[in-house]
């Protein structure tokens, strides 16, 4: 089976690029393609519990996050290294990603045949 | 031999990522490798805008695509959902919306499945010479 890693680098919703990881990873995931879904640098504040979107009258991206699992995307981390960085607290984040180390992510992207950053 | 998947997710008049993309696709070619396709996601479906006009003097990056499409037999894929919230309209797209069509005819209006598949299909069949490059 194909292994695609996702990156995903940025803060929701000031750009499309957290949006377009998302749809990326549920487009692959439909024809069957293993997805791995990793939120580095900035883009672990798309897992911040406390995010209301809709004065921005956008899709929640922590909903579409917490959606993953539900079509066959499990694979959901953060890089602790990140975390510490921008003195986020793992209580703040959705238990959906759960935390690995930078060396992790390096095996990940070994691992891969193929990976997009976001 | 490799095979190359490429991902352009940048404009074309913004960013000279979609430049070094054709010339990567250029020097891959010249030294044996092939294309399997060119991919835009993101900003990059503006490659497939025809209503975008050149500054003067300066080559669009739309003739360069399609040229290059001519030359070599590769296939220009843009993505659909992408390019629909982006004004780049397929001719189904435009005609369900009653608007005009933007996307040139070099370029195939495709779902991102489609691209996932060929990733799919072929990693399993030749393992290792296939490789992704995002732009």
């Amino acid at each position: 089976m194909t292994k695609l890693l996702i990156i995903s680098t940025q803060p929701p919703y000031v750009s499309s690029a957290s949006q377009d990881a998302l749809e990326a990873a549920l487009a692959a995931s439909n024809v069957g393609v293993e997805v791995t879904f990793v939120f580095s640098q900035q883009g672990l504040y798309q897992l911040l519990e406390s995010q209301n979107s809709t004065y921005l009258q956008k899709r929640s991206i922590a909903k579409q996050i917490k959606a993953l699992p539900l079509y066959d995307i499990e694979a959901i981390y953060y890089v602790k290294e990140d975390m510490t960085e921008l003195m986020l607290s793992s209580h703040a984040l959705t238990s959906t990603a759960k935390p690995i180390d930078t060396d992790v992510l390096q095996q990940l992207c070994a691992a891969s045949n193929a990976i997009l950053r976001f | 031999m490799k095979k190359f998947l490429i991902f352009v997710t940048r404009s074309p008049f913004d960013s000279l990522n979609g430049q070094t993309a054709l010339s990567f696709c250029k020097a891959a070619i010249a030294l044996g490798h092939e294309i399997e396709q060119v991919f835009f996601y993101q900003q990059g479906v503006q490659h497939a805008n025809v209503d975008i006009q050149p500054t003067s003097g300066e080559k669009t990056m739309l003739s360069q695509w399609v040229a290059f499409s001519e030359q070599t037999k590769t296939s220009l894929n843009v993505c659909v959902t992408a390019s629909i919230k982006r004004g780049v309209l397929s001719v189904e797209d435009a005609t369900d919306i009653q608007s005009h069509s933007n996307v040139h005819d070099a370029f195939n209006p495709v779902g991102m499945a489609d691209y996932f598949s060929v990733l799919n299909t072929r990693a399993s069949s030749d393992v290792g010479s296939l490789v992704c490059m995002q732009f």
